[in-house]
């Protein structure tokens, strides 16, 4: 398991921990059921701060990606499995809208606003049950 | 291991004040008369300046083996923290310890190498057939020594402030400069502390008067050394 | 009592009428890797010596394990319990690496030998060299191997990578993320060298003139500062009044550039607010924030 982090960069380590930890179980690098390096190896190897590696693994377990079994240490959880087929799914279906949308001329900015508009009335619709046109 | 450490510190310096101490006597082969009896020629007080001579030669001894236990890196503590010292003042040792250990060191090395004095004077001044009585030599070895600390804790207080080569010269040029002001200045002649380390040599006693104040000097510049090395801000 | 190993409150100390330390605030917590940054003269030194027991501030107060730092007999406590690397890694050049662990190892009864040996092969040291022998590298080494070796739960290094190859610096960095891992050792680390600091600090602090400017935990740092380019349809006549949290801005032509550490969004929305803008967000490296908050004064 090789990862790779950029300090320079402005993005928080433990980001940047997490964003490569999610990347290699959609990229299947880490499979459902996989166990995670040691806190102190993953420091040791990555050269970073153990209390760092700490934080991505809690908020990882967080989100449900990975358990933290006490004692044992971390494991990607088995429900990644599915996850991370419906995942790779879901990114060709946006990569083509943001083509189609690119064509269409529409700025960055435009796309991030129509987005969130639409995942907004995406939510008031389930919310109040209903369906529009 | 602050014995140990002080001692690599201070061997060279002590090899080197031991070939000091034993050089003169290969060199002077020449027999001076004996105070007890000098041939004709030479007054008891020729033969007493001379073997005074030899009375300062010992002195610088204690010079070259005086320190304070946390070495100085120049004579200002520079900006950044340099220097082994550094070192040495983040172990859990007490600024007192660091001091007493050092000069105690030096002080044993000194007094040992001075016990060459009265040998000098055995092999060389006195001649094989005249002899001083041993316990005069030793006499003579105890106060050599413990006028000698008088200059010993001067060298230590310099030694705080000053850089090697620095702080020996200043030591060498003030003891040789109060010897020739005691020896040409009649007024300070009770009090000059050559005379009183050889005079039992002379007067086959302990001078204990001049042992007395030297005590009280080397005391008192002891204690200020060692105020300064416990208050200083490093 | 607290959890801070090291806890300094409204230091101060002058030399000779010049002020060094103007009322500096400190917080260190067990365990973590603190970056401690500030420019040549800002205060750096000076409070490392001021933790050490070398020296006694004029006013405030410095406490280490909860122990005050300037008094005389806690001073030996403290300094059983931490270990200390110097600038310049000077060490006895008389004695060789085998004499200088056994002298160190007789002030502490607490001396844990199998660190010792670990760390005697890791850091490839020959016990029989002497230390006027060894390059900078290997004296670093060697002064960290003394200091963990005693089971120090506190280390302050001054500048611990200055002057060593890049292979030292990854060397000594991965040592000491190592040693925080195995053995919870709080690692206080003055240094130059940004990128550095931001690759194993957890916790920051900077330092200018003599007191904090910055502290905090290094990623709520990051998350907090953003820099935002901002592109207007025309030229602005007269300079906006931009809201709270805006650090620095800059602007040039028909871009501003704003760095801004906190209330991020309502800078974006007054942003948003100028004719045909359109706002792009950056993050900041620590660097960014350091030359930031010391050079403007």
């Amino acid at each position: 398991m090789i990862f790779r982090l950029n300090p320079s960069t402005g993005l928080p380590i433990y980001l940047q921990l997490m964003e490569q930890i999610r990347h290699a179980i959609e990229t299947g690098a880490l499979k459902a059921g996989d166990q995670l390096p040691t806190i102190r190896k993953m420091a040791e190897d990555l050269v970073m701060n153990p209390n760092t590696v700490v934080r991505a693994y809690r908020e990882l377990q967080h989100e449900g990606i990975i358990e933290l079994k006490h004692g044992s240490g971390a494991f990607v959880s088995e429900s990644v499995g599915g996850r991370a087929r419906v995942t790779k799914r879901a990114q060709t279906i946006v990569q083509s809208a943001l083509d189609r949308l690119a064509d269409l001329g529409l700025t960055e900015d435009e796309i991030r606003r129509l987005f969130e508009n639409e995942l907004a009335q995406h939510h008031a619709e389930k919310a109040s049950g209903g369906n529009h046109e | 291991m602050l014995w140990y450490k002080g001692w690599l510190e201070t061997r060279l310096h002590a090899a080197f004040m031991l070939g000091f101490a034993v050089f003169p006597i290969p060199l002077f082969t020449l027999v001076t008369p004996h105070p007890a009896n000098p041939a004709p020629q030479v007054s008891v007080a020729q033969a007493e300046s001379a073997i005074g001579f030899f009375a300062l030669y010992y002195s610088i001894v204690p010079l070259f083996l005086a320190g304070s236990g946390i070495k100085t890196q120049s004579a200002q503590i520079r900006k950044g923290l340099h220097g082994s010292m550094y070192f040495t003042l983040s172990l859990p040792i007490s600024r007192f310890r660091l001091f007493a250990t050092r000069v105690s060191l030096g002080m044993l090395e000194t007094i040992g190498i001075l016990a060459i004095a009265p040998c000098f004077l055995q092999i060389v001044i006195i001649g094989p057939e005249d002899h001083v009585s041993p316990s005069d030599l030793f006499a003579f070895w105890v106060a050599l020594s413990v006028c000698a600390s008088a200059f010993y804790f001067l060298e230590v207080l310099l030694s705080i402030f000053l850089d090697e080569p620095l702080r020996h010269m200043i030591g060498m040029f003030g003891i040789v400069l109060l010897y020739g002001l005691l020896s040409k200045v009649p007024l300070l002649a009770p009090v000059n502390i050559f005379r009183a380390m050889i005079s039992p040599l002379f007067t086959h006693s302990l001078p204990w008067a001049s042992m007395g104040i030297s005590l009280g000097v080397a005391a008192v510049l002891g204690w200020a050394a060692l105020r300064v090395v416990q208050t200083r801000e490093y | 009592m607290s959890d801070w190993v090291i806890e300094a409150r409204g230091l101060r100390k002058s030399f000779k009428g010049q002020p060094a330390l103007t009322g500096l605030n400190l917080e260190v917590p067990a365990g973590s890797i603190f970056g401690f940054l500030g420019r040549n003269g800002a205060g750096k030194t000076t409070t490392i010596r001021l933790l050490m027991g070398l020296l006694k501030p004029d006013c405030g107060d410095a406490r280490v394990f909860g122990l005050p730092a300037g008094d005389l007999s806690a001073g030996i406590e403290i300094r059983r319990r931490l270990g200390f690397v110097t600038e310049d890694k000077e060490l006895y050049p008389y004695m060789t690496v085998k004499q200088i662990i056994r002298f160190t190892r007789s002030f502490f009864p607490k001396w844990r030998a199998e660190l010792e040996q670990r760390y005697l092969k890791l850091f490839d040291l020959p016990p029989n060299r002497k230390i006027s022998d060894l390059s900078k590298g290997m004296r670093s080494r060697l002064m960290l191997l003394l200091a963990i070796s005693h089971g120090a739960e506190l280390l302050i290094l001054d500048e611990p990578t200055e002057g060593l190859d890049p292979v030292a610096v990854e060397d000594i960095l991965r040592q000491l993320v190592a040693i925080s891992a195995s053995e919870g050792t709080t690692i206080f680390f003055s240094s130059h060298q940004l990128e550095e600091v931001e690759q194993i600090a957890d916790r920051v602090c900077i330092i200018d003139h003599g007191a904090a400017v910055v502290t905090g935990s290094l990623d709520d740092l990051k998350t907090q500062y953003q820099r935002l380019r901002v592109v207007v349809g025309e030229e602005l006549k007269a300079p906006v009044l931009w809201g709270e949290g805006v650090e620095h801005v800059r602007q040039d032509g028909r871009t501003v550039d704003i760095l801004a550490s906190r209330n991020v969004e309502a800078i974006i929305n007054q942003a948003r607010s100028l004719p045909a803008a359109s706002v792009e967000r950056f993050p900041v490296t620590l660097k960014e924030i350091f030359l930031e908050h010391v050079r403007s004064n």
